[in-house]
């Protein structure tokens, strides 16, 4: 598999699919590495603990039903969160080079901007609240 | 519905349209979602809690009598809360339309050699915001308007409307909201109505009753002349 343009990427928000709205995203994984550094250690050393991510989207928004605008919408008061799939490839898992990555999220932030000679914009930051899937075949 | 152009974006605050003044307009809506990962957890886990509501945006002066500037800077003062829409398609009848209660929280004017006199205003939510729609916009006229099926609401979700008389002349304008399972909804929602108003102004109603899916504004009053928009929807995290 090689290495793959930004287009391919597919994202799914709660079963909507947002991939046709969304111009940029970022997943971001947080692992907890805690300094376990002695005194007689030469350079750092460190432990792997639990870890957080989160997901960064934005793109022009439609406001349509069912489309981006609701559905972030939503998730902003969704107290069980909602299921988010980052797809970096856009294919489904037949092989170990197409990974799905799967988690439960909340939402932290939904911005609506717009100014003037642009379109209406949308930016929102998704948070875990479970653990994150990398699914592959 | 596709994506939508800045341009057509409409903003209002209070009985004020400020879409004209404005050039760039943000909406921020921001959960709690405290972290209560636990040491057994994989992952991260969170709860959903409350949220705050934020706005930014930017224009130009306009210091002609009763015009943005005089407007912003009276609404600075005032201790009450101020109604903020923002419609990112525009005020037509089933628009959407986020519906804020805000405090403003500050209001920078700024010049400098070479451009227009800018005029900005941040502000804060004091209140619920609502993701509705526009129930009635433009000319009113006595009588029934058209009803919409905006879906039933259960007891315990606060629907909210914001009835803005934006110009009236003539005499007074009342308006109420009228419901039903069927179109035209004809029975009155009790406490969805307006006081009686003879100036222009914005007055936010909500109730927790159970509603019927379909509902519709209806206007009265001695009034000659008199231009409403009138927006409604659920309150976000009441249900």
């Amino acid at each position: 598999m090689p290495k793959q343009p930004a287009k391919n990427a597919n994202i799914m928000v709660d079963t909507v699919v947002m991939e046709d709205d969304i111009d940029s995203f970022s997943l971001t994984v947080t692992p907890e590495v805690p300094v376990v550094t002695a005194l007689s250690d030469a350079g750092p050393r460190r432990v792997v603990g639990n870890y957080d991510y989160s997901l960064d989207i934005s793109g022009a928004n439609d406001f349509a039903a069912g489309m981006s605008d609701a559905t972030l919408y939503n998730l902003c008061s969704d107290a069980a969160g909602g299921p988010v799939g980052v797809d970096p490839t856009g294919a489904t898992p037949a092989t170990a080079s197409d990974p799905h990555y799967d988690g439960t999220y909340m939402c932290s932030s939904y911005k609506i901007s717009g100014a003037v000679g642009g379109r209406i914009d949308f930016a929102a930051t998704l948070v875990g609240a479970s653990a994150l899937v990398r699914a592959v075949a | 519905m596709a994506k939508q152009p800045a341009k057509g974006m409409a903003v209002y605050f209070d009985e004020f349209v400020f879409s004209s003044y404005l050039n760039s307009t943000d909406q921020t809506i921001t959960p709690e979602t405290p972290v209560v990962t636990s040491l057994g957890d994989a992952g991260p886990r969170r709860l959903m809690a409350n949220y705050d509501v934020s706005h930014s945006d930017q224009g130009f002066m306009d210091t002609l009598d009763d015009s943005y500037d005089e407007q912003l800077f009276t609404a600075m003062g005032e201790a009450g809360d101020h109604c903020l829409s923002k419609l990112p398609t525009g005020i037509a009848e089933a628009s959407i339309s986020y519906d804020s209660l805000v405090k403003i929280s500050g209001e920078p004017r700024s010049a400098a050699v070479g451009g227009a006199i800018l005029l900005n205003f941040d502000s804060q939510g004091s209140g619920g915001i609502v993701r509705g729609v526009v129930l009635r916009s433009g000319a009113a006229v006595v009588g029934n308007g058209a009803g919409q099926n905006l879906g039933a609401t259960v007891a315990g979700q606060e629907l909210a409307v914001m009835f803005r008389v934006i110009a009236v002349a003539g005499g007074n304008i009342i308006m109420h909201i009228e419901g039903g399972a069927a179109d035209p909804p004809a029975v009155d929602i009790a406490g969805l109505t307006t006081s009686t108003m003879t100036v222009p102004g914005c007055e936010r109603v909500s109730t927790v009753a159970a509603t019927n899916a379909w509902k519709r504004v209806v206007t009265a009053g001695t009034f000659t002349s008199a231009t409403i928009l009138v927006t409604i929807g659920v309150v976000m995290g009441t249900g």
